[in-house]
This record gives structure tokens, sequence and C-alpha cells, in this order.
């Protein structure tokens, strides 16, 4: 089987799997025609972390392109000022359905999988620690999607804002369905979470490699530790509240109701206490993926290993004490807008630390700007302003001045998709030969990656201007005379120009499953465990487990006059 | 959560996947009750209003009424140590004593908490009377709902023992169900000193 | 069939019960918008895949052995394509000092700096307000903004500013002394990674830097000494820091670094 692609490995027969002998197929011709059925079954029973983490992604790039269609029709609708062609209901719904999309359906999903794929290969294991619970996990976050979708077609999706304040999630301003299908979508998508993150965190403790002890470990799969730990901490809140919500709206409970002694207030403390760290479950195993492939695309071992490990556990854990940084403007104690204004500057700079050595890891190296190197430097340029944006956001008065404003709306999609889908798109890219043993086709990388680029700055970079100019978020139509129609413009221009980027990266995957060059075992002449199996691994993933003895295992066995463990003791 | 674990390499972990499993669940599960504690803390502070409400913590809440069932669920959690320590030394006949006295300690707390709440439904307080009926029967009722699952697990463990001690497995799994049961026991404690002693 | 001479890896089998499982969970939750008898349904659904599922973990039919397919390329050693970077190779842009001063010498240049500084400030004092007590008190305005009592008139405030007072004297003689040792400990290790003479840089350029600084942001560290500084004795001390403290520290013997 080896030179297989993925292609030909999911069209065996799933009961030929059990059969001691697989007939070595030749490379052109096409593969026996396997009944849909049997492949759909073989996809539905695996508890294969490979196919699972694969399923995933798959789900978070429907989503994605669900969403991104909601926010097209959001930026369409801005156009024109006093525009009304979309409803304000609908563009209520749109936003909505495009974040909770964004955060719960694309995102989440997107990061599990990779790091399903991925963490396991880098570990040198087998597989996740609870295979079943791994399935479960992936159809738990599924299924909870299709419920919050199904909305659709009962008529009502919910119009709250993915925060979903309250008292607008009560039935006196939300009469429909629509906010049950969010919370219940949430629920069972939150156990697909928790269970998946359990997984990743047991199997990082507990499965490691002969050798590869936790100072050893590949960076990307050390910041999926931390962002899965901190979905432990903070996804069974947002259940906690979602389950008080739905109480209030099923069983006549007055949580969240200010007019018979319950508290809006509490609603924004128990939301944020999970948003803000969920902000940094979307982005810290980003970074863990860029100090994967910075290293490998400049030729030159990372600088200052330990700093960039143990920023991530100072970021992850300051993250638990910034969460009412979103809540400036309901007007909290002053010593609580000082401590909270000061907490976040501080995020500022173990972020910087990574920055710092991300370039001096690039500094003075060979670089190779290969498609996911192309999306690092992107990665890098983009993060750095939306992270600044956001330091600009986390001084009180200046959030005072332009909070709920388009501002906002310019700053956190810099960061995540500046962020995280740029370092999402660099993984991808990075990890594709090995899931599939072809290479990405270069040309319509570039094509994606330079459209994205454009596209995405001149989407969210006029969103600052206008909120400085004070346009409000969240609303579905503007006067004329506020001088916003141009700003607009120039963003619904960028989403245009955005939208066929994400269409090329459809097809290059695609094409590329059948058509891209053959990869081989280790296209990128990189330094961790996933590159010593086949493109794709077997189910086993390794026959022998191996045996580590430094941070890059494979230099090790590439430069056995030099090999790192004489430089790392 | 099976033997194949065996097989999946593990190496520079000496903990069993099964019992990381059971810890960094119960962590997620402390998040989750800490929420439930935190906003029954806030409520206690800013909305109970003793004066006004005719349903409010002192009024409804019988301290020797919810005694009883707080001692059976502390004494469980002994029960259920000593059991988890017998069948680890073999003894498989007083490992089934102790286990089934877990058992029972558990359905009998439900049985209190049962009692309570019907005296308080008759009395015209509900889930949806006031805010502290929501937050009240919220938490309890979580706590409950826990409680339930724990003993449902506990005679999953004693009705599988047989076919799970084929594979040797048997002791993991009995281990890290005592270990949820002293969490629920665990969990009860402070939601007793929160809700019957220190917010009435 | 390479490596070991194994022929099967035993992994867990496929099975559809976590499937199961999860859409019995979904369909109890649909529920409440739904119909109660989805819950119904998720709970046998929910019981059929926990079933399933204990039953793959007690019994043998839970795992399967798979065959071993050809495993990857041997890795090869690449022997001799790599140099580590070394000064003098082109490339090479780090400049690190290989030696340096010990720690103890940014100490002693900061505390005799922050001995000699004062002398142009007392003399201002001395000569403006005939106190040398006004510059210290002002000194401790950087951690007691509400020093002086805004209420008192120009003249007042003056007074109280040039008397004694103990508790103050202590405050600004400690401000000061951390103060001049961090910065004399600064000076310790930035000094010999800084080309050229290091007089220059410690006596001229880091003060016009800091003493900038101070200019701009005197306003909000201390409105006090904002009010009522003398400018050109406050730069002349800063210049006196800093050339003293560059002078100790450039005269210590270096350690290699
Ligand atoms: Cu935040």
């Amino acid at each position: 089987m080896s030179g297989n692609t993925l292609a030909d490995h999911l069209a065996i027969p799933y009961p030929n799997i059990g059969m001691a002998i697989v007939e070595k197929q030749p490379e052109t011709s096409a593969p026996s025609a396997t009944p849909l059925t049997a492949v759909l079954h073989d996809w539905l029973t695996t508890v294969d972390h490979k196919k699972i983490g694969i399923m995933y992604i798959l789900m978070a790039l429907l989503f994605l392109v669900l969403a991104g269609v909601q926010a097209l029709i959001m930026r369409c609708q801005l156009w024109w000022a006093g525009n009304d062609i979309v409803g304000p209901d609908t563009f209520n719904q749109m936003f909505t359905m495009h974040g909770t999309t964004m955060v719960f359906f694309a995102g989440m999903p997107i990061l599990a999988g990779i790091a399903n794929y991925v963490v396991p290969l880098q570990l040198g294991a087998r597989d996740m620690a609870f295979p079943r619970l791994n399935a479960l996990g992936l159809w738990a976050t599924l299924l909870g999607g299709l419920l919050t979708y199904f909305s659709f077609i009962a008529g009502s999706p919910p119009a709250i804002g993915w925060f979903a304040y309250a008292p607008l999630t009560q039935r006196n301003f939300n009469m429909g369905p629509g906010v049950d299908y969010w919370i219940l979508g949430l629920l069972v998508t939150g156990i697909g979470s928790v269970t998946g993150a359990i997984n990743l965190v047991v199997t990082v403790v507990c499965l490691r490699a002969p050798g590869m002890y936790l100072r050893r470990l590949p960076l990307y799969t050390w910041m999926a530790f931390w962002a899965n730990l901190q979905i432990l901490a903070v996804l069974p809140p947002l259940t906690a509240a979602l389950i008080m919500l739905l109480f209030d709206r099923t069983f006549g409970t007055h949580f969240f109701k200010p007019d018979s002694g319950g508290s809006a207030y509490l609603w924004q403390h128990l939301f944020w206490f999970f948003g803000h760290p969920e902000v940094y479950v979307l982005i810290l195993p980003a970074f863990g993926m860029i100090s994967e492939i910075i290293p490998v695309f400049s030729r030159k071992v990372i600088f200052g290993y330990e700093f960039v490990a143990l920023s991530t556990v100072a970021i992850a854990f300051i993250a638990f004490g910034v969460w009412a940084h979103h809540m400036f403007t309901v007007g909290m104690p002053r010593a609580l807008d000082m401590y909270f204004s000061a907490a976040s500057l501080l995020i500022a700079i173990p972020t910087g630390v990574k920055i710092f050595n991300w370039l001096a890891t690039m500094w003075g190296g060979k670089l190779w700007l290969a498609s996911p190197m192309l999306f690092v430097v992107g990665f890098m340029s983009m993060f750095v302003l939306g992270g600044l944006t956001g330091i600009m956001l986390a001084v009180a008065p200046i959030d005072f001045q332009v909070s709920d404003t388009y501002f906002v709306v310019g700053h956190f999609h810099w960061v995540l998709i500046g962020g995280t889908l740029f370092g999402v798109f660099a993984a991808l890219h990075f990890w594709y030969p090995k899931a599939t043993g072809r290479m990405l086709n270069e040309r319509l990388a570039r094509w994606q990656f330079w459209l994205l680029l454009i596209g995405f700055f001149l989407t969210f970079g006029p969103m600052h201007i206008s909120g400085m100019l004070g346009m409000p978020r969240r609303i579905f139509t503007y006067p004329a005379d506020r001088g916003w129609e141009f700003w607009n413009q120039l963003s619904t221009i960028g989403a245009l120009i955005q939208a066929p980027s994400y269409l090329i990266f459809v097809w290059n995957v695609l094409w590329s499953l059948k058509h891209g060059d053959i990869a081989g075992d280790d296209p990128w002449n990189a330094w961790t465990l996933e590159w010593a199996t086949t493109s794709p691994p077997p189910s086993y993933n390794f026959e022998t487990i191996p045996t580590v003895q430094s941070r890059r295992p494979l230099w090790d066995q590439k430069h056995p006059e030099d090999p790192d463990w004489k430089h790392e003791e | 959560m099976n033997h194949a674990s065996d097989s999946l390499a593990h190496h520079e972990g000496n903990l069993d996947p099964v019992k990381a499993g059971m810890i960094t669940f119960l962590a997620s599960e402390s998040a989750f009750f800490g929420t439930l504690i935190m906003v029954y803390l806030f409520n206690l502070g800013t909305a109970f209003e003793p004066e006004r409400e005719p349903y409010t913590p002192g009024k409804m809440l019988d301290l020797p009424l919810a005694l009883p069932g707080t001692i059976c669920l502390l004494l469980s959690s002994v029960t259920v140590h000593y059991a988890a320590k017998m069948l680890a030394q073999k003894k498989d006949a007083a490992f089934r004593l102790l286990w089934l006295a877990t058992i029972t300690l558990g359905i009998v707390f439900l049985g209190g908490t049962a009692v309570e709440w019907r005296d308080m439904i008759h009395a015209g307080f509900n889930i949806s009377t006031n805010l502290f009926g929501s937050s009240y029967f919220t938490l309890v009722g979580f706590h409950a709902a826990h409680v339930t699952v724990g003993i449902i697990l506990l005679t999953l463990v004693l009705a599988l023992s047989r076919r799970t001690r084929a594979i040797h497995r048997h002791e993991v799994f009995a281990e890290v169900v005592s270990w949820y049961w002293h969490f629920v026991d665990g969990v009860w404690v402070v939601v007793f000193s929160v809700v019957y002693v220190f917010g009435r | 069939m390479a490596g070991d001479g194994r022929q099967k890896v035993e992994m867990p089998a496929a099975t559809v019960s976590p499937f199961v499982l999860a859409l019995g969970i979904v369909l109890i939750f649909a529920g409440p918008v739904l119909s109660w008898a989805m819950t119904a349904t998720g709970i046998v659904l929910l019981i059929v895949g926990i079933s399933g599922w204990v039953g793959q973990l007690t019994s043998p039919e839970g795992q399967i052995e798979e065959p071993v397919v050809a495993g990857p390329k041997p890795i090869e050693g690449i022997a001799g394509r790599v140099e580590a970077l070394r000064p003098g190779m082109p490339g090479y842009r780090a400049r690190l000092p290989e030696k340096m001063h010990p720690y103890s010498a940014g100490l002693k240049g900061g505390l005799v700096g922050g001995v000699l500084m004062p002398i142009p400030a007392l003399i201002f004092g001395l000569i403006a307000y005939r106190s040398i007590w006004f510059p210290v008190n002002l000194l401790a305005g950087v951690v007691l903004p509400q020093l002086v009592d805004e209420t008192l008139s120009a003249t007042e405030q003056v007074a109280y500013l040039s008397a004694f007072h103990p508790g103050l004297f202590i405050g600004a003689v400690l401000i000061h002394a951390v103060i001049s040792a961090s910065l004399g400990l600064m000076y310790g290790v930035m000094l010999p990674t800084l080309p050229g003479r290091p007089i220059i840089w410690g006596g001229i350029v880091l003060p016009l830097l800091w003493t900038g600084f101070s200019y701009g942001f005197m306003g909000v560290l201390n409105p006090i000494l904002h009010d009522h500084v003398d400018w050109p004795s406050f730069v002349v001390a800063q210049f006196v820091f800093g050339i003293t403290a560059a002078i100790v520290v450039a005269r210590t013997e270096q350690i290699p670094a």
C-alpha cells in the first residue's frame, strides 16, 4: 500500500481491512469501485484519530462556507446607506449565526481536527487515549451544529448576537424557538468540545513516546495542550450559564430577568468568563502551528524554546483574569475598570515574547517561502496589527469611546482571521501532504494567499475607520449623511475579493487529492515525529513506537554527527 | 478506556489514561459546579430580599431535614473508599458488601432530597417561584442528578464486574468510579455549607 | 512486511456506538423545542449506544488486528551538511559581548552616580528656595501624588515643600536608591553590548533619552515635580548621573560571559 494516496486509501472496502494481505495497486489505475454505503459506513464507525480529524476539518470547512455566505449577505446589505433589501430581523439573524458558527462550528472544530490528526503523530502514539470517545466528540460537535442550524428550517434563527445578552434572550423579546435551538445546539456541541479536550489532554499526559518528556514536546502539541486545558476550564461555566438561560425560557426561572430579581449583568460576567479565554482557545493552537512551521522553513532551531513554551502558560493563566474588558461600558466600579485594563495590557508581554522569538528564529535563517511559510508571514504581520488594536481597546477610556462600534469588529476579525485563520491555512498547507500523500498545488496556494491577504486587509482595515467615525455595530442600515458609506463599500469590496480565495482553497484540496505531486514521507525535510511515518500514515501510525532523545527527533537521525541532544541537556 | 490503551503506547506518562481521564473530567465538573455556586452566592448577596419575599432561605430550608441525608452521603464516601481498598486486596465479598452499602446510602440521600422537595412544592415553593427558588432548585437539582449518575455507575461496575475482570481492568474502573463518588460528596459538602449553613 | 518481523498491530475496532450515543444526546436535547417524543427516542438511543460501547470495552471484539503494511523509507543521515554559525561567517549577525561586567559593577556605578547626582538639585534648592529639602520633597511626589494640599496658596505650598519632613525624606531616599541601582544594573548589562565608546552611550545618549521621556511624562508621573521643577538643574543632574555611572561601569574589569 505504500505510495497510495488518501483517495485510494479511502476506497478500500471496509471488510478488506481485516485481511492479512492487501493487494498493491498500480499507481495510475482507478481504485476498484467501492459501494458508497461501505465508504460511508467506514467513516461513520471509524475510531481512527486521523479519519476523525479529517471529518472535523471537513465539517469546519462546510460551516466556514455557510458563515461566509452570511457575512457576504451582511456586507452587501451595508453597501448603500439606507439600503433595506435585507430587513433588520434577517440582518440580526445573520450576524448571530455568523458569529456563533465561526466560533463554535468552524473555529473550534477545525482546530480540534488538526489537533486530532497531528498530536498523536507528533507524540509517537498509535491513537488518542480514548479512540471511541474521540468519535463521540466529533459526532456531538457536528450534530450540535446541525441542531442549531435546524432553527432555519423551524422558521426563526436566533437574533441575539453570539454573546446573547440578557434580557434580549428572554421569551418576551425572542418569542420563536430560535434562541432555544441556539442554546440546545451549543450545549450538545459543548459536550463534544469537553470530551475532545479531555481526550487530548490525557493523550498528551499519558501517550508520549519513550524519551518525550514534557520539556521535549513539539511546540504545537504543547500549545494545543494548553488550549484544551482552557476548554476544560471555561466551557463548563458556559454550559452552566446556557442551562440557566434554558431554564429561564422553559421552566420560568428568574436568573437573567431583571424585572423579577435576576441580573442581566450576571449573564455578561458568565458569558465573558468563557468568551475571553475562548479567544485564546482559538489563537493558542495557531501560535503552535506557527512555532512548528517557522523553524522548518527557516532551517533553524526555534529561538528560545523555553520562552515560547512558558509564555504560552503565562497567556493561558492571565487569560482567566481579564474577561470584564468586554464590559467597560456596563458601568463597573472604577477599581474593576483599572484592574481589568491593566491585566489585559499584561497579556501583550507574553504575546510579544512569542512574536520576537519567531522573528529571531527567522533572522539569519535560510527562508523558504513555500505556501505554508507564506501564510506564516501573513500571520505575523496581520496578527501584530490585531494585537495592537487590542492594546488600544484594553485601555478603558479608549474603549468607552469605540466600544460597540465597527472598530471592535475590525479588531477581533484582525485577530481571528489574521491570527487563527492564517495560522490554520499555514497548517493545512503544511500537513496536507502528510494526510493525503500529495502536495497542494503551489500556484493555487499563492492565488489563495494573495486574494485572502488583500481582501482581508480591505475588509477589516476600513472598519477601524468607520468605527472611529462612530458607526455602531449590529445596525442593518445607516443614514447617508455620516460619511460611513465609502468605508462600508471598501469593506464590501474586500469581502468580495476574499470570497474566491476560500473557493480556490477548496478546489485546491479536491484537485490535489488526485493530481497533486506525490509527497513522500517527509516533503519539507522537517524534524518532528509525524514525518517519520508514511504519507498517509497507516492506521496504527507507527509499527514500532519511536524513541526520542531531543526536541527534534528527526534532526538527530538526519544528523548523527551533530544531534540536538548534545546541545539540549 | 480499554486494554487497547496498553497497546497505544504510553511510556513517558506513568498515569493510567483512564485515571487521568477521570481527573480531567472532574476538573471540568468542578468548573461547572463552581459556576453554579458562584451564581448562588451572587444572588444570595444581591437579590433574595428576605424582608419582602414569603419564600426565603430562612423560611424554606430545614437543617434537621437535610442533615440525615448529608450524613448518609458522607458515610458513603467512607464505604466506597474501603470498598476500593478491599478490591485491591482481592477480598471480593467485602468489596461487594461495601459497594452495595454505598449504593444504598446514595439512594437514602436521594430519598431525603425527594421528601424535602415534596414538602417545599406542597408549600407552594418551586423553581419558578422566585430567584431563590431558581437558584436553589438548579444547584441542588444538578447535584442530585450527579448523585443519580453516580448510583448508575456504581451499579454498572457491580453488574459488569464479572465481564470486566476478564480483562484485568475491573480495579481501575471501580477506582475511578469511587473518585467520582468522592467528588460528588465533596461538592455536596460545599453546597450544603453554602445553602444550608452559611446562606440561611 | 518490514520492521521487527511483526505482522499485526492490535487496534481498537470500528464501532457505530459513539455515533448512536451522540445521536441519542442530540435527540434528548431536541426535546424541549421539537417534541418530548424526541427525548424519549434519544434516551433509548443513549442506552443502546452505551451498551454497545461497554460491549466493545469488555469483549475481544473491541479489538482488531491491523495488518502491518510497508513502512516508511528509513531516514538517512546527511553527513557534513550542517555548520553552526560563528562570528565572522557571512550571515552571522548576532553581536554578543564575549566579556561582560559583573553585576556588582552596575550596582556600584548606579550608587556612585546616585550619590553625586543630587548635588546640582540641592544647589538649585539652596539658591532658589534657601532649602535643601525642597528637591527631596519633590522627588517623594512620585509615590505621593497628593503630597501637597491643593487648596493652599502657592506660597504656602512652597513653604510646605521647603520644610523637612522625615517621612518624605525616607521615601525620597528609597526612591532615589532604587532608581539609581536599577539604572546602574542596566548600564552594567547594556553598555558592553553597544558599539563604540560606553561613555558616549551612558553619559550622553541614554540620559538624553530618559530626560526627554521625563519631560514628556512628568505631568502624569509626578505632577508636583512637574509644577515646581527647575529644568536646567534637572537635566544637569541626569548627565551627572549618566557620566558617573558610565565611568564607574566602564572602569571595572570584564569577566567572560
Ligand atoms: Cu477579551
